[in-house]
């Protein structure tokens, strides 16, 4: 677990009551916000600023990755042991296409898995969360609560709560 | 587990091999002279071939053999191409021998029996037995019956004495076939008691009448050679052959035209065409005369009236026949009928007036072929009872001769039969005392099959390990001298043979050291010169016997006739490898059958491949109905010599069970068991014999055939006989079904039109390559760059000095479809170099046959004479350029390999049958399971092929073990492989000399030179530019008919 | 959707993972014993060779490709739906693209095992894969059957990670609704900690979007190459370059009758789902259905047009084999149960009866497996050398092994059903219209 976590965290029964809150607490200049929500929404996202995710690059970089080991292995492979079948080349390039594809796949398909977690892993880090049972056990937000976290110092805490107060959050917990 | 199986298989043979060198050393034979061979070795060395020159007993022709030994187990046969009647090939029975050799069904150890039960003696007491016997039936003079095989040769002299010795005896030689009859007309017409030679490839013109030459008459592996010496299209010139009889037998196939008479017609017929040569005849005079007054009923019309053979027919072969000597004319063999004499009387007078006498028959050879009279052996055997003794050797009356006989009753009725034969039979069934002979493979012998041909027979190797036997020489020398006769003193057969030989040295004018002479004799299997021709002269007294028309009237016509596979005397009909091997026409496998003419059939309601009743006066058959065109309509056909039992492991199959209930097979399931394979034609035959000869008669009248309302359980392996024939081609008479080759272009033929330049050849519907692909090279001839080229350059880049590849080797194959005749010895020959196994008849039902090679049989319809033209072709793997097998098999088990062959690499395969799908010509053959070579026939597997186990696809290879082999001697010489020094085993065995084999690299081999020189060169399915490194050349025919 | 709820859909999932009733277990049961009858099949066919199944020489191919090549094409409408449709934003996808995904990985894994059953020695499979070993013998890139290993093994992977990636949500949502602590414990651990943080959903998405992108075309190409198992050869009516599209097309057409005969079942076994996969959602299928039919109609004259038109006679003979010959009864099951059977679809009663659509799902699944039947067989038994035509002839083990990879299959499905949430939670709520204080 991380530094000991000053802030507050709220849970709201409705989306949009979340979403100003939201807009308005970034107002206050606190950036680093996390939401729980059973399913994504861009509300939400656009409540934080639409931030965009790196995943991408992650793919091509397999794509590249899979596709070399694809023609490595197979002029080794052919040229290890010359075997002629058929009166095609030894190495023959229209053959490898199948093969590079589907090694191009697999290696995006691993290498987007790997981006994935690696970038949740790094998101995670930057934040901080409460540390409280009561946080750490609250099962709605996978159901039908939508949860904002706010870590923040002491003095800006009961501004939060104001806000949240104000967009009738179902409750709100100061943590410091 | 499967590879426990294929280790088990492989120790086997090791373990045997090995005991058999151990063995080679211990025999009573005197070692330093069992060893003389073709190719002397310096020592036994492991994993060489030893060859060994012998004589083949399967017929009386005796043709010479080499037989090739590995490790001291005689593994494949081979013809002697020093040998006169033989000349390098020999038929598929011959082929066969070795399975008569490593018979399962072969005799252990002697054995008495009385009233079916069999208890096994030692020799001792075996002996014991017979000599006090024998003593006994000296001591009153008793009376003895000897029947021995048909051969010639000094045993027979022995035994001759040995009988005589005993008291008044008869020796007599048992052989089915009919050929007393060819030796009486010669004594009627020409005053000379002898089967004369054949010559036919000095004929422009043959005529068979019925005669099945390439199959079973007289000499039928000499008679191959020199029938496609003549007929065979050589220097724009090719001769006509036209074959008379009620039945087109595979001979007739061959034939440029078959003409369809009734059965017992053909001597009218014969006569007739002399008749009409007579006019411009060289004979003058009273005899002209007299063979006028003689021959003049025989007019065209009458001929033509009897017969029902168009004048016109009658005319053109006249014309064609009347070559001034040039032409031959032949009959006999089973077709001939009750007058078998009578028809060789017509012969000979048609060919003496054709003045063929002395040009193409020449006398004076005496062919010792065929046995004694069949009518006398069985007067004989039927008293079987007045005498004391009656010895039987290798032969098997008891099945061969019709039931009505008496043969078996009578010889049940004998006080006392020995049998001397190798294996248990019918009848040694029999007999109160069986003592084994050794096959000949084991033993001394000797045999004149004619004059001036003077064949060797020696063991190749030890005896069997497991069956304690002995020759038939030392057993009769062991006898007569245990009987106290005289001249029984030689120590062993061998040295009597020695004796023997000085005689035949003295005959053939040598004047070396006899131990040279004998060891010369060894390697080359015998003396061979040329005969002196004798002059004969027609004695008119020919004349004297009227020919009427024997035309059976009553019912139709039963013919039990002999193929390339099966014989009447049987006694290859117990080999897996004949019953395994489709009958080249009919393509069926382990079954008899019986060939209708669809007309007949549908008028009696019957279908193809029904089950029917055949009814002759003295018994009946059921069988399948197998329709075939190339038969009279008034005549039934079935194949003699089946009906035995087979021993074969008992597999599990699924026929005839429901396709959800499981069929399961335990190792403790797998028995050899013997089984009857088919029905005995000549068992249900009236028993008749040949008033004149007493040649047994193959053929019954007043024979009725009736549907059974079931479908009978036929094995055909043509594809063609199926309901999905395209309607257009079809032939759906009595759903007969379609078996033309639907112009896909396997068999391709030409005229000698065409051939000597006077029409132009029509296109076969095939396409040029360049035609039909695109071409990716520069210079527009291929899509890739050549695979030499392609391959070093590959190997530079990989920095690897190899693989380099048709340097200096690329194998290739052509095979002339002019020359084949399809008589399958080729086939049986890959069963025994290729460790091939068989698979049995229920798996041959359900596409599992295991042949690497196949005669195709197309079957054609020819528009103007409604005859139906049959095409042979051997079909193996073609070796492909372009192989389509090889791409597609992803672990690289199957590659092309630096010789231009197609590789096959049995350990490396994992059983996609991917490459069997993708191979155009269908030549991959796949291992369904792990088949038996049930005891004592895995010792036959020859060592340099692997036994495949099961689950991995295996073909042909042009026979690389024999490849490798010669590969290996010459490197040793440091040379390459010389042109014709390797020989594929098919082209080894083939006695037409369709198959050439070599490197086509070598621009001096045969192979190349036919391959850039022919103009009836093709290749089999080109427009899937496969590249198949087999050329086949075109089929000549006369003429323009054609399907 | 005015009566569903964030908590009625978790309500109805978390309902469907309730510990199975009696019915559940005897059919269990039943799919078991077939699978057992499937596994003693092939251990003889492994110990004995391949001597019972109806392949022989010429037809080397027979029901264990057919058997391949079907599983296969069940699998992929599952990933058809998941990625393609995800990119189009069907409507009808959200409700149904969990099972059908499962469906595909069991498909898949189904399919797998052919293969290996249909190789003659089966305990070398692994000689396909390029691993290293003493003797450096490596493989043949050349043969499609190879491009099968890479592609078919590339196909399992990306759909298990796909199928699992959807999960991980969901298993959330099951781990905070589920009481026991076992429970709770393994699908936490299932779950991999995930509580709907934006991070978490932000990459989430993101991947979940290229995962479907990339799995868009590998579904095509996958099909393609194993069209080219055939294609590739040169055996008439194998050698086509109409395959690849026509495999697909067929493909897609077996797999949403499959998803039919699955969700209809499933619908009836779970009452809640009966408002979450409506009718509109089936009928999406069946429109589905409707199409890939006819276009699967299309290339079956197409192919007959160019056996005509090729003039090739080999071709031609063929064509003519497949309706006229011996075999002719598989072709026209064939065409009834793939043109004809799918046409009543074009009527909207029939298209929302949802009887009718299961009977039509089956036949369809029937005609597709005989569809594969005849390509693999047909061709073969009647290539171009007449001398060795062939006619195929069904036995025990290949049946047996047929009736078990069904059993195999529907196991790993009823498992499935009960330990994993078979609707798509996050993405139902997503497709909700969320719950707002101004609805505006």
């Amino acid at each position: 677990m991380k530094k000991e976590f000053s802030g507050v965290w709220a849970t709201f029964e409705f989306l949009d009551d979340m979403c100003f809150s939201i807009k308005e607490i970034r107002k206050q200049g606190i950036e680093k916000i996390t939401t729980h929500t059973p399913c994504p929404r861009h509300e939400i996202e656009h409540a934080l600023g639409n931030p965009q995710s790196r995943v991408p690059f992650f793919t091509l970089f397999g794509m590249f990755v899979g596709i070399g080991i694809g023609i490595l292995l197979i002029i080794t492979m052919t040229l290890d042991w010359i075997l002629p079948v058929s009166g095609k080349p030894v190495v023959s390039v229209p053959v490898m296409g199948p093969i590079l594809f589907e090694l191009g796949v697999i290696m995006a398909i691993y290498c987007t898995v790997l981006g994935m977690v690696l970038l949740i892993l790094r998101d995670t880090k930057k934040h901080s969360f409460p540390t409280s049972d009561k946080y750490k056990n609250y099962d709605r937000f996978m159901n039908d609560r939508f949860g904002v976290v706010v870590p923040c110092s002491k003095n800006e805490v009961d501004k939060v709560v104001e806000i949240f107060k104000k967009y009738q959050a179902e409750e709100v917990n100061r943590e410091a | 587990m499967s590879k426990g199986m294929k280790r088990r298989d492989f120790f086997k043979v090791a373990a045997t091999s090995g005991a058999a060198v151990a063995v080679v050393g211990c025999t009573e034979d005197p070692v330093e002279k069992i060893i003389p061979m073709l190719v002397p070795p310096s020592d036994y060395v492991p994993a060489v071939s030893i060859h060994f020159a012998t004589t083949c007993q399967e017929c009386a022709a005796n043709c010479g053999l080499i037989i090739r030994t590995r490790e001291g187990r005689a593994i494949k046969a081979e013809g002697n191409p020093e040998h006169p009647l033989s000349g390098g090939g020999i038929c598929a029975i011959g082929q066969s021998s070795l399975q008569g050799m490593y018979s399962p069904s072969r005799a252990k150890s002697p054995a008495t029996q009385n009233d079916g039960s069999s208890s096994l003696i030692g020799w001792d007491k075996g002996l014991g037995i017979l000599s006090e016997k024998l003593e006994a039936t000296k001591a009153k003079k008793g009376k003895v019956l000897y029947i021995g095989p048909a051969r010639s040769g000094s045993i027979n002299k022995l035994i001759d004495r040995f009988v005589k010795g005993l008291g008044s005896a008869k020796y007599l030689r048992f052989d089915s076939s009919p050929t007393n009859s060819i030796k009486q007309a010669n004594q009627i017409t020409f005053n000379k008691n002898e089967i004369p030679d054949y010559q036919l490839e000095k004929a422009k013109t043959l005529i068979s009448f019925g005669a099945d030459f390439l199959e079973s008459w007289v000499y039928p592996v000499k008679l191959t050679k020199s029938y496609t010496e003549m007929h065979a299209f050589k220097h724009g010139v090719k001769g006509k052959y036209y074959h008379v009889s009620p039945h087109m037998s595979l001979t007739g196939s061959n034939a440029d035209e078959w003409v369809s008479c009734p059965s017992g017609g053909e001597a009218i017929i014969a006569l007739g065409i002399a008749n009409q040569l007579l006019g411009k005849s060289k004979i003058s005079g009273s005899e002209k005369k007299a063979l006028r007054d003689y021959l003049e009923e025989f007019s065209a019309e009458q001929v033509a009236s009897q017969t029902g053979v168009r004048t016109s027919k009658l005319e053109e072969l006249a014309k064609e026949f009347g070559k001034n000597g040039k032409s031959i004319a032949i009959a006999g063999g089973n077709t001939a009928g009750a007058d078998a004499t009578q028809l060789q009387v017509a012969v000979n007078i048609l060919n003496y007036v054709a003045g063929n006498i002395g040009q193409t028959i020449v006398f004076g050879a005496d062919y010792r072929i065929g046995g004694d009279s069949t009518e006398e052996i069985v007067q004989a055997l039927k008293d079987a009872g007045k005498y004391d003794i009656v010895f039987i050797e290798n032969v098997n009356p008891a099945y061969a001769l019709p039931q009505d006989s008496g043969v078996v009753e009578a010889l049940k009725g004998a006080p006392f039969v020995v049998s001397l034969s190798t294996e248990r039979d019918e009848t040694s069934a029999l007999a109160h005392l069986h003592l084994p002979t050794s096959h000949y493979f084991e033993s001394w012998g000797d045999s004149t099959p004619r004059n001036g041909v003077f064949g060797l027979q020696q063991p190749v190797m030890a005896k069997l390990p497991m069956f304690s036997t002995k020759e038939i020489g030392d057993l009769i020398l062991l006898a007569g001298s245990s009987a106290g006769l005289s001249g029984f003193d030689a120590d062993n057969y061998q040295e009597y043979l020695k004796e023997q030989w000085q005689a035949v040295q003295k005959k053939m004018g040598d004047r070396s050291a006899f131990q040279t002479f004998w060891t010369d004799s060894l390697k080359k299997g015998g003396q061979y010169r040329d005969f002196s021709s004798d002059k004969v002269s027609f004695s008119t007294k020919a004349l004297k016997q009227k020919v009427k028309s024997s035309l059976s009237v009553n019912g139709m016509t039963l013919l039990a006739v002999n193929t390339t596979l099966h014989h009447s005397n049987g006694a290859a009909a117990n080999r897996s490898w004949l019953m395994e091997v489709p009958h080249p026409i009919t393509q069926i496998v382990w079954d008899s059958w019986v060939e209708i003419h669809p007309k007949t059939a549908v008028k009696l309601g019957i279908k193809h491949g029904d089950l029917v009743e055949v009814k002759t006066p003295k018994g009946s058959l059921e069988l399948a109905a197998y329709f075939y065109y190339g038969i009279e309509e008034n005549t039934l056909v079935v194949p003699a010599g089946m009906g035995r039992s087979v021993p074969f492991p008992t597999y599990k199959s699924s026929h005839g069970k429901s396709i959800i209930t499981p069929v399961i097979e335990t190792k403790s399931d797998l028995r050899v068991e013997g089984f009857k394979v088919g029905e005995n034609a000549a068992g249900v035959l009236p028993f008749k014999t040949d008033a004149q000869s007493g040649d047994l008669v193959f053929t019954s009248g007043g024979v009725s055939i009736k549907p059974l309302g079931k479908k009978a359980y036929l094995v055909t392996m043509d594809g063609q006989f199926k309901d999905d024939i395209e309607a257009l081609e079809a032939d759906t008479l009595g759903l007969m079904g379609d078996r033309s080759q639907k112009g896909r272009g396997f068999v391709q033929t030409t005229t000698m039109g065409n051939m000597l330049g006077h029409s132009e050849e029509k296109a076969h519907g095939h396409h040029l390559r360049h035609r039909l692909y695109t071409m990716d090279r520069k210079d527009n001839t291929d899509f890739y760059d050549p695979r030499e080229e392609d391959v070093a350059y590959h190997a530079e880049w990989a920095g690897k000095k190899k693989p380099k590849y048709y340097d200096p080797y690329k194998w290739e194959m052509s095979i002339d479809l002019d020359r084949c005749t399809g008589c399958s010895a080729c086939v049986v020959a890959c069963y025994a170099e290729n460790n091939i196994p068989v698979v049995g008849k229920d798996r041959n039902a359900v596409g599992r046959e295991m042949s690497w090679l196949r005669i195709e049989r197309y079957i054609e319809k020819n528009e103007e004479t409604g005859t139906p033209e049959i095409y042979y072709t051997p079909e193996m793997c073609n070796q492909c350029g372009n192989a389509g097998c090889e791409p597609v098999c992803p672990v690289y088990a199957t590659y092309h390999n630096e010789d231009g062959i197609n590789a096959m690499i049995y350990n490396r395969c994992v059983g996609t049958r991917y490459c069997s799908n993708n191979c155009v010509y269908k030549q991959r053959k796949y291992n369904w399971r792990s088949y038996e070579f049930p005891s004592p026939l895995h010792l036959q597997l020859n060592p340099a092929m692997t036994v495949r186990e099961m689950g991995v696809m295996e073909k042909c290879n042009f026979c690389y073990s024999r490849i490798r082999e010669m590969k290996d001697i010459a490197k040793d010489q440091g040379r390459v492989v010389a042109d014709s020094e390797i020989k594929t085993a098919c082209q080894q065995t083939c006695n037409a000399k369709a198959i050439t084999f070599g490197n086509i690299m070598d621009k001096q081999s045969q192979v190349n030179k036919i391959v850039s020189t022919t103009k009836r060169g093709y290749k089999q399915l080109e427009e899937v530019n496969f590249k198949p490194s087999i050329t086949y050349l075109k089929k000549v025919k006369h003429n323009n008919r054609k399907a | 959707m005015s009566n569903i709820t964030y908590t009625s859909i978790n309500e109805d999932v978390l309902h469907s993972l309730k510990p199975p009733g009696k019915t559940w277990w005897i059919s269990l049961g039943i799919i078991l014993s077939a699978l057992g009858l499937g596994i003693f099949a092939w251990t003889y066919q492994i110990m004995h060779g391949m001597e019972w199944s109806g392949i022989n020489h010429p037809i080397g191919w027979g029901v264990y490709i057919t058997d391949f090549v079907f599983w296969i094409g069940i699998g992929h409408a599952g990933t058809l739906i998941s990625a393609v449709l995800f990119l189009v934003r069907a409507p009808f996808r959200t409700s149904i693209y969990r099972a059908s995904e499962a469906m595909t990985v069991f498909a898949v894994m189904t399919a797998g095992l052919f293969p290996i059953i249909h190789i003659g020695r089966a305990w070398n499979f692994y000689w396909l894969l390029p691993y290293p070993n003493q003797r450096q013998l490596w493989i043949n890139f050349k043969s499609p059957l190879l491009w099968d290993v890479f592609a078919v093994s590339t196909y399992m992977s990306v759909s298990i990670a796909f199928f699992i990636l959807g999960l991980i949500p969901d298993l959330a949502s099951v781990r905070d609704g589920c009481k026991s602590k076992l429970k709770r414990f393994f699908y936490s651990i299932a779950s991999v900690g995930f509580r709907g943080t934006n991070h978490q959903w932000l990459h989430y998405m993101r991947g979940y979007l290229l995962f479907a992108a990339i799995a868009t075309p590998l579904v095509f190409s996958v099909h393609s190459i194993v069209s080219w198992d055939f294609a590739m050869s040169s055996i008439p009516g194998w050698h086509t370059t109409i395959f690849a599209p026509y495999f697909v097309a067929g493909a897609i057409f077996s797999g949403c009758a499959m998803v039919l005969t699955i969700m209809i079942p499933l619908r009836v076994a779970f009452p809640g789902f009966k408002e979450i996969i409506k009718v509109r959602d089936l009928e999406g299928m069946a429109e589905m259905i409707l199409m890939t039919g006819i276009l699967v109609t299309y290339a079956y004259s197409i192919e007959f047009f160019i056996a005509y038109y090729s003039g090739a006679k080999f071709e031609r003979a063929l064509f003519w084999f497949r309706p006229f010959g011996e075999l002719r009864y598989f072709f026209w099951l064939m065409v009834f149960c793939n043109c004809v059977s799918a046409l009543p679809l074009w009527i909207k009663k029939i298209r929302t009866n949802i009887p009718a659509l299961f009977f039509i799902s089956i036949l369809v699944n029937v005609g597709m497996w005989l569809e594969r039947f005849n390509i693999v067989v047909t061709s073969l038994a009647h290539d171009f050398d007449p001398f060795a035509w062939s006619m195929y002839k069904f036995e025990w083990v290949e049946i047996w092994i047929t009736v078990g990879s069904f059993g195999w299959f529907f196991m790993w499905f009823f498992i499935f059903v009960k330990i994993m949430p078979s609707l798509a939670v996050a993405e139902l709520k997503e497709a909700l219209h969320p719950p707002l204080r101004r609805s505006q």
